[in-house]
């Protein structure tokens, strides 16, 4: 259910990435500019050519959202975008948001699996000075342990965090327009960023959620792991719509994994302390 | 094993194996049974009818019988939301940390909800009050409902009852519509909820024992009597 992140990025790849060259440098086209670097990011993401969408993701100035807001105020006067700015600037938000989780992610993953420091070892027959200095550096190998732990603990938050941010993100959802556009003039090109932003959904979601209970599972928070359960099956998120059976089925099967490893610390399957 | 795990201490274990041997039903039911039956500790009883629900929508064949039972479970967790949006302070109040807090009843919810001890009380307070009654009805007999909706309304008075018992100057409706029992009618209204289905009879609120003896004081009838007609106006 992990689908391998795509690291090449091939010759028609960075032209897409560096046309947006030319539409960053006039500020009052930045609007534009947003729009065309998330649609050149949603296809990106779409087949899972993660750094290629985070090389492009840097070509948009940092400040692009205030500039958007200011130079529609100096146009016309007034402070409400409207609707398909604010669109493209959540839009753009939730894709942040995306990828800041997968860094995190790859962060945690690195440091989980080779920041570990390893254990000394002492051969059989040592003699006596060979056991001190074993000593000395078993000494510092548990300070470096505690140092590992530590930051891998931050490390877990700050990668619990930035998931989260996705899996509940405000008001109405990731990769969901807060504003209709009432008008009737929704053509082609809005169906269509409609439809991708939708498989989106489905793409991104369900695999965040097995990432989540990755860490979740790997640093033993079963409790929480367990509430996975509840942020899929909410009613006020419906993140249950975006996955397919096998996907649920995958899912239950993973929190069984969570549940058992809990029993075997004297706790309820739900990791309750048993009275 | 499976006949072994039908026990009832062990069901608790059954829906592992009903998951493992990707029996997706029937881990539904199961869960759905043990999350109904949860009295002890809400997060609990949350979790176990959200695994329900997941088993239910992870199974091959979702008939009708299922589709009802997840309808149910979002009642239920519906239910659950209520008491978790219960304040805070009044939850300390009562003894219980928010992590482990039992399984409070509708009629519980709603007397916590209007209580003087949920100091800082607003109108969405008093609408959860009445939203929870909807909860009372499949089980409760009408009496208890008809009892709570009273107690509802009296708390709204008595929140405010300086404001119900002062001598009447200028226009009655203009001292009055900033109370909460105005701004929790209109609340319901603006949800088009039908005043004759939430509001009981003015002359019976007026007998309702707990108002004391408020229920003899004139300018309470009187300011009573005007959110009434003004109310009744509207509907027209």
């Amino acid at each position: 259910y992990q689908q391998q992140e795509v690291t090449t990025v091939t010759e028609e790849d960075r032209k897409k990435i560096e046309a947006i060259n030319w539409l960053v440098f006039d500020e009052s086209q930045r609007a534009e500019a947003m729009k065309q670097t998330n649609a050149v990011m949603r296809s990106f993401i779409a087949v899972k050519k993660l750094e290629a969408a985070r090389e492009i993701f840097e070509k948009l100035p940092p400040d692009s959202v205030d500039v958007i807001h200011r130079m529609w105020h100096l146009q016309t006067g007034s402070a409400d975008l409207p609707v398909e700015e604010r669109n493209t600037i959540r839009e753009y938000l939730c894709i942040k948001a995306y990828l800041d989780a997968i860094d995190s992610f790859n962060d945690w993953f690195k440091l989980n699996n080779h920041g570990k420091p390893t254990r000394p070892s002492l051969g059989s027959g040592s003699t006596f000075t060979e056991k001190v200095a074993h000593e000395h550096r078993m000494k510092q190998y548990e300070q470096e342990l505690e140092r590992w732990r530590h930051s891998l603990n931050l490390q877990t938050q700050t990668t619990k965090e930035h998931i989260y941010n996705v899996l509940l993100f405000a008001d109405g959802g990731w990769m969901v327009d807060q504003n209709q556009n009432n008008e009737m003039e929704e053509d082609m090109k809005d169906m269509k960023r409609q439809e991708q932003m939708d498989g989106l959904r489905g793409l991104v979601l369900p695999g965040l959620c097995f990432l989540l209970h990755n860490v979740l599972h790997t640093c033993q928070q079963y409790i929480e792991c367990l509430r996975l359960a509840d942020i899929v099956a909410s009613e006020h998120h419906k993140l249950y719509q975006v996955f397919r059976k096998d996907e649920l089925q995958h899912l239950l099967h993973l929190l069984r994994e969570s549940s058992l490893s809990v029993l075997d610390q004297n706790c309820d399957p739900l990791g309750y302390e048993l009275q | 094993l499976s006949r072994f795990l039908q026990s009832d201490d062990l069901h608790y274990l059954k829906w592992l194996h009903d998951i493992n041997s990707n029996k997706f039903k029937e881990a539904h039911f199961t869960l759905m049974n043990l999350g109904r039956h949860e009295t002890e500790i809400l997060a609990r009883k949350k979790t176990l009818l959200s695994l329900s629900k997941l088993a239910a929508l992870a199974s091959e064949d979702v008939d009708e019988e299922m589709e009802n039972s997840i309808q149910e479970i979002d009642e239920e967790h519906d239910l659950i939301l209520h008491q978790e949006l219960l304040p805070a302070d009044l939850v300390q109040g009562l003894d219980m940390e928010p992590e482990h807090m039992r399984v409070l009843e509708p009629a519980e919810l709603v007397r916590l909800y209007v209580s003087e001890e949920n100091v800082s009380a607003t109108e969405y307070d008093f609408k959860k009050a009445l939203d929870l009654l909807n909860f009372m009805a499949k089980g409760e007999s009408g009496d208890n409902l008809e009892i709570l909706r009273m107690h509802i309304w009296c708390q709204a008075i008595l929140k405010e009852k300086t404001i119900w018992t002062h001598n009447p100057v200028g226009d009655p409706l203009d001292s009055i519509k900033d109370t909460i029992f105005l701004k929790t009618v209109a609340l319901a209204f603006r949800e088009g909820w039908n005043p004759q289905t939430f509001l009981p009879e003015l002359k019976q609120l007026l007998r309702f024992p707990e108002l004391g003896e408020l229920r003899e004081n004139q300018n309470l009838h009187f300011f009573l009597k005007a959110a009434y007609e003004q109310i009744l106006s509207i509907l027209k």
